[in-house]
Parts: structure tokens; C-alpha cells; sequence
């Protein structure tokens, strides 16, 4: 009843079967990754996703207080997801909401697996998460984001971790949700996924889909979110690229020079000689 | 990245496939998996020494500040037992370490000779400064073992000021009271020793 409801208000596609902005059913919105955006931070990253505007801040592994929520053997991973007043259209409270608490721990859940936690017992890792400006699927691409600034903040992991949004709005199976789609929809799936080690660290279902239309969605997911894991690759290399000239512009080219060397002359034994000191 | 073989001096990103765990040893930034692969963990340059056969990652992004292998740390003394004591570590390498991170000193690599009990060398409150010999649990098993290792800086277990060491004894400044210790051969030189360079104060 809600279903033929919607589709009756707002129309999802045109004649050529394309949506409100153009896409296709399985292609994702134009998207901008950049890393270490924020310099006080110890890792950053920056992701535009659609109209999504997201900065991710790492700060840690650091001493935890209160000191009673330190866990022995691991660190205590701590995300917090904030939106910003001005995100969404009309005025959002300033005070964390039921829903923030909710994708602050989602989002934990998510890059928790993909983390070596252990290595820093007793200590905290922070993630804050800012929403600047919001549109649909604000989880996934913060989930996206929050990774690669941990990758940045030189945190050991598993893996990075890719998330996206499959749903199902005007009665078709549609990656990468807007805004729109999703309110009108009739379900939204954010997924993410540690792509390069082929396993799901975020499902969850709002609305509903059949299984078939489940097992469907998670098929073509994964094309989208290989683009985006290679866009998190590629920004990671290229941020890597341009800390390694900071570093040959402060210290004098070191004696090591068997293997390496493509195109860029830089040193990488950093550590070596600071520890000589 | 699946079909290329890892040459030294790649660039790697948290994840990618460094080889199979019959090929290499995995050694820092590196990490084994349940499926015998071996994975980079960090974002750094590879490393490969193939007369060793191992494997690790020289990490280009910061690195957070923790006690690793052969790391020269500086520690308060928490806790004296009978075989062990346990140290608060405080400053790794020059740097200050920024969790609370504590290390063990077992009795047989407390000194070079024959220690009757820990007492004997250290206690609570002095400070230590010591070589990381490997992480056990969450823990450094560290050693004193050494010239310059040993304790730099303790206190009177009488009256609490500062012991001097003059003429090859240890005597208090204040009450004349003569202590033992494992000392290091910096003994009394802290302050130069924590404030070698940009690290900042570790007391805070």
C-alpha cells in the first residue's frame, strides 16, 4: 500500500529508465575523496558523496579516560558521528540524537574487525565524524571515510573498509541511494564491506526486501563498491606520495638505495635516523 | 592486486597481499591471516631481505609511539616482587609514549650476575631506564642488563629525598642513609636523559 503510494507522488525515473539525477540503477553518484585534510589531526580524510560533505578525524591510539573504560588487552575504538546544524535542510538540533548514537556505534562496528585493537591495550583510538552536509547514505561514506583516516593516521588494519547503500525504491533494485530514493523507497540497505578481504562488516535492512531481491542487491553492490576501494587505494598512494616529499625535503637522501626507485628519489628511513639521536 | 608479485621497494596500503607464509617471515606492518596469506597492515614501502627470508613494512604514515623490540625506554618502577618488578613506561626511544603502557624486568635480566631478589636492585618510585626485549600479552618484557641500563634517578626509602652517588655508594642527601640499586652508568644525569630532544615532558 505505501509502495504504489509513493511511486504515485514522486517519480524515480524517466522514460529511459534513468533516475531523477541520471544514474542507472547500479551506478553510484559523482564521488571526491582527500586525505589529511585536517593537519592538528594524527589522520584525516574528507569524502564527498553526492551531495554528501563528510570529514573524518583519527586522534590516537592515546591515553583513554576515563580510565575505567580501558579494556586490558585492546584499545577502545570510539567513533562518534556528528551531524552539523546546517547539514540537512531544515535546522537539525545540536544535541546527539537517538539516531547519531546509533550510526556512531554502526560505524564502530564496522572498522572494529578490520583493526589490530590489541596491539595498544589500555589505550583509546578516536574517530570523530563530521557531517557538513548530508544526503542519503551518510553512514556508508562515513564508514568509507572513517577508514581511510585511520589508514592516514598509520592505525595497523586489516584492510580498509568501503561501505555503500543498495535499496529499492519505484519497485527496482537501485544502488547507491539519494536522499530522495530513500524516503520514498521501499528499502535501504547500507552495506560495507572490507573489500580486498571479501567480507561484509556492515548489513543492515530498513524496509523490506525479498531474499531473492537481498541476494540480488548484494550482487550488484559489489561492482560499486570496488570503485570506490579503488578510489581509497589510489588516494592513499597519492597522500603517501606527497608525505614522502615532505620527508625528502626535511632530511638528506639516506644510503639505502637497492630496490627502490620508480620516480620518486625520497628516503624512506625516517625511523632510522631519528632513533640515532 | 592479487596477480602481481611484491618487489622491494612497492608502495602497499593496509590489506594488500604481500605473499604466502611459505615465501616470507612476516615482520612489522605486516600481518598473517587464518588463510597462511600475508597482508600489509600499514601504508609504508616494502622491505624484503631475501638472504633472511623476512618481510616487513617501512611505514610512511606516522607511526603511533609504542615500546617495540630493541626500543631504549625510560619507566617508572610500580611495583618491586620477589623475582619481578613492573615499570610504568613513560618515554620510548625520546619520545614520549602516549598510553599508559607498562613493561616487566624478570630477575634474571635484571643484572649481569647472580641477584638474590629484586629489592636488592630496585624500588617503587625509582626511575628506570631499560631495553625492550619483546611484547608478551600486552606487556614489554624488558632488560637492565647492561652499563647504561639500569635505575637514573630513586629516592631515599627512608626520608624520601633524593640519592647521590658519590665515591661508589648511593647516600641520601638529607639522612646520610646508604642504598643499593642496579645503576646506570648515567645515574643522576634524568633530566638530560628525558629531555634529549623535542619530546615533551612526560609527566602529565
Amino acid at each position: 500500500m505505501n509502495e504504489t503510494d509513493s511511486v504515485d507522488k514522486v517519480k524515480l525515473f524517466d522514460e529511459k529508465g534513468l533516475r531523477l539525477d541520471g544514474r542507472r540503477v547500479d551506478e553510484l553518484r559523482p564521488f571526491k575523496l582527500e586525505v589529511g585534510s585536517l593537519s592538528r589531526a594524527d589522520g584525516s580524510a574528507y569524502i564527498e558523496h553526492g551531495r554528501n560533505k563528510i570529514l573524518a578525524a583519527v586522534y590516537g591510539p592515546r591515553e583513554l579516560h576515563p580510565r575505567h573504560r580501558a579494556i586490558a588487552d585492546r584499545a577502545l575504538l570510539r567513533v562518534t558521528y556528528r551531524m552539523g546544524t546546517f547539514s540537512v535542510g531544515e535546522r537539525k538540533r545540536p544535541a546527539p540524537s537517538r539516531r547519531e548514537h546509533e550510526i556512531s556505534m554502526v560505524i564502530r562496528q564496522a572498522l572494529e574487525p578490520m583493526l589490530f585493537l590489541e596491539m595498544y591495550p589500555r589505550a583509546a583510538i578516536d574517530v570523530f565524524i563530521q557531517v557538513l552536509e548530508a544526503d542519503g547514505g551518510s553512514r556508508c561514506a562515513s564508514t568509507t571515510v572513517a577508514s581511510v583516516a585511520l589508514a592516514n593516521a598509520g592505525i595497523p588494519m586489516r584492510g580498509l573498509v568501503t561501505g555503500v547503500a543498495v535499496g529499492k525504491a519505484g519497485g527496482k533494485l537501485l544502488v547507491d541511494l539519494s536522499d530522495l530514493e530513500d524516503k520514498v523507497g521501499e528499502a535501504d540497505v547500507p552495506i560495507a564491506m572490507a573489500f580486498g578481504r571479501g567480507k561484509y562488516t556492515l548489513l543492515q535492512m530498513d524496509g523490506k526486501l525479498s531474499k531473492d531481491e537481498l541476494a540480488k542487491s548484494l550482487e550488484m553492490i559489489e561492482g560499486a563498491i570496488e570503485k570506490i576501494y579503488e578510489k581509497q587505494q589510489h588516494v592513499l598512494r597519492e597522500g603517501f606520495i606527497q608525505i614522502r616529499e615532505e620527508i625528502g625535503e626535511s632530511e638528506e637522501p639516506s644510503s639505502e638505495d637497492e630496490g627502490d626507485g620508480p620516480d620518486t628519489e625520497i628516503p624512506g628511513a625516517d625511523t632510522e635516523s631519528t632513533e640515532s639521536d | 592486486m592479487p596477480n602481481k608479485r611484491i618487489k622491494d621497494g612497492d608502495r602497499v596500503l593496509p590489506g594488500d597481499r604481500l605473499g604466502v607464509i611459505e615465501e616470507f617471515i612476516p615482520g612489522p606492518g605486516t600481518f598473517q591471516d587464518q588463510d597462511d596469506i600475508i597482508y600489509a597492515s600499514v601504508t609504508g614501502l616494502v622491505r624484503i631481505d631475501m638472504s633472511e627470508r623476512k618481510i616487513h613494512i617501512e611505514a610512511i604514515t606516522r607511526t603511533p609511539i609504542f615500546p617495540q623490540r630493541n626500543d631504549i625506554i625510560i619507566g617508572e618502577v610500580q611495583h618491586v616482587g620477589k623475582k619481578a618488578v613492573i615499570i610504568n613506561i613513560f618515554q620510548v626511544s625520546g619520545n614520549s609514549c602516549p598510553i599508559p603502557y607498562s613493561g616487566s624486568i624478570y630477575i634474571k635480566n635484571a643484572a649481569a650476575g647472580y641477584v638474590e631478589q629484586m629489592r636488592d636492585l630496585f624500588r617503587p618510585g625509582d626511575i628506570v631506564i631499560a631495553r625492550v626485549q619483546k611484547q608478551v600479552l600486552g606487556m614489554a618484557r624488558l632488560s637492565t642488563v647492561g652499563p647504561r641500563l639500569g635505575v637514573i634517578h630513586s629516592l631515599c626509602s627512608r626520608c624520601g629525598h633524593s640519592l647521590i652517588h658519590q665515591n661508589r655508594r648511593l647516600t641520601c642527601s638529607n639522612c646520610g642513609n646508604v642504598e643499593q640499586r642496579k645503576l646506570s652508568k648515567d645515574y643522576g644525569k634524568i633530566y638530560e636523559l628525558m629531555h634529549a630532544d623535542k619530546s615533551d615532558s612526560p609527566t602529565s
